[in-house]
């Protein structure tokens, strides 16, 4: 018939250009290498440049394809070395000088010297716009004492000098390029010395790293690394069901019961990693005291902020937003985050109390209204609440909130926005109360920093603070810890300055959500996690990881895609055949 | 009997539709689709209790089917009422009184016929909050001209008539002409028109509530099938959240299309 | 070469409304593009003010247009707000894929639709008729990204005895060997189930169209010799009835393309397709409002300079279009 004609004509015809179309990107392989790990990531790098490069999944990447000073032990996040085998400090706490690995190579070939990490650092010091210009803010001076020797001199005591999260880049690659420079290709912009080199990168796709196998000092145990991107957390959860990804992390508490009936799949529950917030606006002001945005005024009272907290059934909200996979909230730090974390006692802590948060509110003023909205010199207690949209427990906390509010007389209108709007917003004072929170680093640092008064926007409307929190005895804690080298003591203080928090009410703290993930533990083995407890899915166990003993290979897949073209094949082979036969049989009719 | 009854299936599974979404509310009242209330465990299949199972909140997915029709609906017909209203007034107006106004409202919608709907709303939802305005502007926006296109052919078919002529030699005015003559004549068209559309309204506004577009504090099917794949439902291989708002837009907007071509035939079939 | 002037005339014009669109929703609604593009970066009020005024947001809004109107027949589409990339090749990459979608669907939906609707047209009301025509309804009823997931689960991931034969997402193993061995075959592989999504659902277009011109022609005179002559039935129909058919049959698939983009965008969300569609689906996450306004304009441009083509083919071999 002719439109069957047609069709086998077009069919052809597609293949055609789809094979043209197509960049070989792939080699011809004969068969899938066990020891190739696929990751299925939710996230891109946003850039493969290190300097620009903010996201989580560009820092996955930077630690598998380029070294640091220091790195960190997987049990407990102690520094250990990396490209500096030791180091030492001043006793004015203000000189550190560290000694480097010898025979350390670029992917290139070219030997890896002190000029490198000085001229990195050097870099960060003069461009503030590079994502890691904070690290290097209190360097006074970098130098290379000799070709092993790194010296480093800060202007006042730091305890996060073996913290760094900032990649060691080659300088002859750099040595006249803008540091901004976009980068979404593999080439003399991405070489580095790292256990893993990328060697082909398709935007929006995946990006594949091969190990290095002279890596010091332990090579990677398995050959190719891939970070394959999914759109959405199904397809990812899928492919690892299916076998066509082994990691996946930051599954649903559906896609993690799901996965943990697949033989073959190991789930893990990671505790201590993040910490979700409901922010209020307590009064937003520049930093230098001008007051900015529309917050509603009720909230500057820390009563009210102590009621809301009243009102909120962390538990629930742990058993039913997060399926049970976290921990109720109080203090700043999670509790998992030894020695750091803080929680309120028995007595001090603000449970779920609707009687008590009437009761507060009642005192502080705020007589509830014919619709049974509180109100106060003719304003309503009616505020508004953004949820960003990257996760679904923000949005579904957030029903609950608003549920929870109401019986205790505040009206709440929840408005959904991406992470980068509802920044801006939180920014600009132009709100009343958020949803967010924040994943922890190793060090306490960065994270106490936000809530201090010198983190308040400037005149141009830049500034890192997370809820405008401004209190003279947090920031001289703040100030204390940050110059204090002994971990006993600087603990203490960081303790002290969380009960400071705690008492404003600021931020409230919902829970500690547990991350989700699942691997094959059928292919690969040697899954460390960071910290004990903690997430396995992440650089640390792809530098450790080595294949199973080889029970099932991926060639499942392959001999999947063999069984259906095989089929495919002779359905069409049966088909033509039956054509074939009919065209004969009508010969005689041609006119 | 049974046979001639047919045809009336497609406007009685509408009405049925309807039925149901005037009368949900009382049936089920709106605290029970609250997560925040709802009982059941998360994620069950079908059972007793449940008919069609429950969804990652524990919410009964037959009463989220039945109840997310009211929204669907209410967004397609709003939309629709504005597609139609604006469309069938533009094909009047440029149909009828000709000329070079006439010409110009036809490049217009031309111009509009072409507008691809869902990158339209995927834009506007980008530059305006999600919510049901981005839907209903999206829909709207990109139905009108179909609507124009359709109805100005059929108001090209009816003044070219020679009973027109007649009427105007006899003096009529132009309104008498529209309401007495043209109007009703068209009828017919611009009801199987408003059918098709207001199909396509609901069609679109269940894509663009799962692709996180709508108003995300209402429940409409597509919200349900948001939630579905949001939460992992889809791997955790929960089917019946899936299989039941599907199948209940596919039957409407089959009753839809059903009772557009009894009410009336369309030169080409698509409005689209 | 009077025609060839007039033609560039008329993709101007009808480009146009969708430049004035392009530049009213993405240039004037989101407010302040200065503060927008040096977000998560210092900037003083005075790098602002530079900003504003080399983006000519300090000129007169017709100013403005044109300007924008120049940047954009220049390629120019600015920088990506999440790859700090030129938006043309975030976008670049984005246009294979998509086209590649799009075209297999169509080609194969009119395929199928013009092979079923012919033989629903030439015995109208027969059962070969109410069943293939109700199948082709159901499923143009059916919403797109809908049968996307269920023919994911069911025949992507497997569900119950149903073996998952397909990927889940994606146009390329990651893996090298983990599919097919040629590359052409890999991609071919990962295209069936959204192919088959797209196929589905539009396919009862052509049907319709093929169905109620044939069944217009039944009774034609020429078709009466052709009977005489001692053709089969079928061979009636497919060797004179058909042909005719055809050419309104594709003039409407060309000038229908802007339901097919609508479907892909869908489908390539479901299956992570890495096409136009799926990278604007992405970008709301930002929003990343540069790759926004882009994709809208390839793919709003795509479906105007498809219909003008159709417009032409159909005046140039339909000799009932040509002006007498």
């Amino acid at each position: 018939m002719q439109a069957i004609r047609v069709g086998l004509g077009v069919v052809g015809w597609i293949l055609l250009p789809a094979s043209l179309a197509t960049v070989p990107v792939t080699r011809v392989t004969a068969a899938p290498a066990r020891d190739t790990l696929v990751v299925a990531t939710l996230q891109e790098p946003d850039s493969l440049n290190p300097f620009l490069g903010a996201t989580v999944a560009a820092n996955q990447l930077f630690r598998l394809t380029y070294r640091y000073l220091t790195s960190y032990r997987p049990g407990d996040n102690h520094p250990v070395p990396d490209l500096a085998t030791s180091w030492r400090v001043s006793p004015d706490r203000l000189t550190w000088t560290f000694q480097l690995r010898e025979g350390v190579r670029w992917s290139d070939g070219r030997p890896v010297t002190a000029a490198d990490v000085a001229f990195t650092y050097r870099v960060v010091m003069r461009h503030p716009e590079t994502v890691n210009a904070a690290a290097a803010a209190v360097f006074a001076e970098v130098s290379a004492l000799d070709p092993a020797t790194v010296e480093i001199r800060t202007r006042e005591p730091t305890p996060t000098m073996l913290y760094l999260d900032i990649p060691i880049v080659p300088a002859h690659a750099w040595a006249d390029r803008d540091p901004a420079t976009p980068v979404d290709r593999p080439g003399p912009l991405t070489v580095g010395s790292g256990p893993f080199r990328l060697t082909a990168a398709a935007p929006g796709q995946f990006l594949r790293l091969a190990a290095d196998p002279t890596y010091q000092p332990a090579p990677p145990r398995i050959g190719t690394l891939v970070l394959q991107h999914f759109g959405t957390s199904d397809a990812a959860a899928q492919a690892v069901r299916k076998g066509d990804a082994d990691v996946v992390a930051n599954l649903t508490p559906a896609q993690y019961t799901a996965l943990g009936r697949v033989p073959g799949v190991t789930t893990v529950d990671a505790a201590a990693t993040r910490f979700t917030e409901l922010g209020a606006n307590p009064g937003a002001a520049r930093s230098d005291g001008t007051p900015i945005g529309d917050g509603h005024p009720a909230l500057t009272d820390a009563r009210v902020r102590a009621a809301i907290e009243h009102a909120i059934d962390r538990p629930t909200l742990v058993a039913r937003v997060l399926g049970g996979h976290g921990e109720a909230g109080a203090g700043y730090l999670p509790t998992a985050d030894k020695p750091w974390s803080w929680q309120p006692s028995g007595d001090q802590l603000r449970g779920y109390d609707p009687g008590r948060a009437n009761q507060i509110l009642d005192a502080a003023g705020y007589p509830r209204g014919p619709d049974g909205v509180r109100a106060r010199a003719g304003r309503r207690l009616d505020l508004r609440l953004y949820v960003p949209d990257s996760r679904a427990l923000y949005q579904q906390s957030a029903t609950y909130l608003v549920s929870w509010l109401r019986e205790i007389g505040i009206a709440m209108t929840p408005r959904l926005m991406s992470d980068t709007q509802l920044g801006s917003r939180v920014l600009a004072g132009r709100y009343d109360l958020f949803l967010g929170g924040w994943v922890l680093d190793p060090d306490p640092n960065f994270l106490l920093s936000v809530q201090t008064c010198a983190a308040r926007p400037d005149a141009g409307g830049n500034g890192s603070t997370d809820l405008f929190l401004c209190d003279p005895e947090y920031d001289r804690l703040y100030n204390r810890q940050a110059r204090t080298l002994d971990e006993a003591t600087r603990a203490q203080l960081v303790r002290a300055a969380q009960e400071r928090l705690y008492r404003q009410a600021l931020p409230i703290v919902l829970f500690y959500p547990a991350v989700l993930e699942a691997y094959r533990s059928d292919r690969f083995t040697g899954f460390v996690r960071r910290p004990s407890g903690g997430s396995a899915a992440g650089w640390w166990s792809y530098v450790a990881i080595a294949p199973a003993a080889p029970r099932s290979t991926r060639s499942a897949s392959s001999s999947r895609f063999g069984w259906t073209a095989g089929g495919g094949a002779a359905l069409a082979g049966v088909l033509i055949g039956a054509l074939v036969l009919r065209r004969r049989a009508r010969r005689d009719e041609r006119e | 009997m049974i046979r001639r009854g047919l045809p009336l299936l497609g406007p009685a599974c509408v009405a049925g539709y309807l039925l149901t979404a005037v009368l949900a509310p009382l049936l089920i009242p709106a605290g029970r689709l609250d997560p925040v209330r709802a009982t059941g465990p998360p994620l069950t299949p079908p059972s007793y209790r449940f008919p069609l199972g429950t969804d990652s909140a524990g919410r009964s997915v037959l009463e989220l089917t039945l109840c997310g029709s009211r929204w669907s609906l209410l967004i397609g017909v709003t939309a629709t009422v504005l597609a139609v209203g604006l469309g069938a007034a533009i094909a009047l107006a440029s149909g009828h009184f000709g000329g070079p106004g006439g010409a110009v409202l036809d490049r217009v919608v031309e111009w509009f016929v072409i507008l691809p709907q869902l990158p339209f709303a995927v834009a506007l939802g980008g530059v305006l909050a999600p919510g049901a305005l981005p839907v209903l502007l999206a829909i709207a926006v990109t139905s009108w001209a179909g609507v124009a296109r359709v109805v100005r052919a059929a108001v090209l078919a009816v003044e070219a008539e020679p009973y027109l002529e007649r009427v105007r030699a006899l003096g009529a005015g132009h309104v008498h002409q529209l309401r007495h003559h043209v109007l009703p004549a068209v009828r017919p068209v611009v009801l199987a028109t408003a059918s098709l559309t207001l199909a396509n309204a609901v069609l679109t506004e269940t894509t663009l509530s799962f692709l996180g577009l709508g108003d995300p504090t209402r429940v409409s099917w597509g919200s349900v099938l948001h939630d579905a794949a949001v939460t992992g439902a889809v791997t955790a291989g929960a089917w019946w959240c899936l299989l039941p708002p599907g199948l209940a837009l596919i039957v409407l907007v089959l009753g839809f299309e059903a009772s557009a071509r009894l009410i009336g035939s369309i030169p080409d079939g698509r409005v689209r | 070469m009077a025609r060839a002037s007039r033609w560039v005339g008329t993709a101007v014009a009808r480009l146009l409304p969708v430049l004035l669109l392009g530049f009213v929703l993405f240039r004037l609604l989101p407010g302040d593009p200065a503060l927008a593009l040096t977000r998560g970066r210092p900037a003083t009020a005075d790098q602002l003010a530079a900003t504003r005024h080399a983006l000519g947001l300090d000129r007169p809004l017709v100013t403005q247009f044109v300007r924008y109107l120049g940047a954009v027949l220049r390629g120019d589409l600015g920088e990506s707000f999440e790859y700090h990339r030129p938006v043309w090749r975030v976008l670049a990459g984005g246009l294979g894929p998509t086209l590649l979608l799009a075209g297999t669907a169509t080609v194969f939906a009119a395929a199928i639709g013009i092979a079923t609707g012919a033989r629903a047209g030439w015995r109208p009301g027969g059962r070969t008729d109410k069943l293939s025509t109700g199948t082709a309804l159901t499923l143009w009823a059916t919403p797109t990204f809908w049968l996307g997931l269920v023919l994911l689960v069911a025949l992507g991931v497997g569900a119950g005895p149903l073996p998952g034969l397909f990927p889940v997402a994606g146009m390329r193993s990651a893996v090298p060997g983990a599919g097919p061995p040629w590359p052409a075959l890999d991609v071919a592989w990962h295209l069936v189930l959204p192919v088959a999504t797209l196929t589905a659902v539009q396919y009862a277009q052509y049907h319709l169209i093929m169905r109620a011109s044939l069944a217009a022609q039944r009774g034609a005179p020429y078709l009466t010799l052709a009977r005489a002559k001692g053709l089969r039935d079928a061979g009636v129909r497919d060797r004179h009835a058909v042909p005719n058919a055809l050419l309104p049959t594709i003039t409407v698939l060309l000038l229908n393309i802007g339901v097919v983009v609508s479907g892909t965008v869908a489908v390539e969300v479901v299956f992570s397709w890495p096409g136009l569609g799926y990278l604007a689906f992405h970008a709301l996450d930002v929003p990343d409002l540069p790759v926004l306004h882009g994709a809208f304009l390839l793919l709003s441009a795509g479906v105007v300079t498809t219909t003008m083509v159709a417009d032409a083919v159909a005046r140039r071999f339909d000799p009932r279009l040509r002006p007498p």
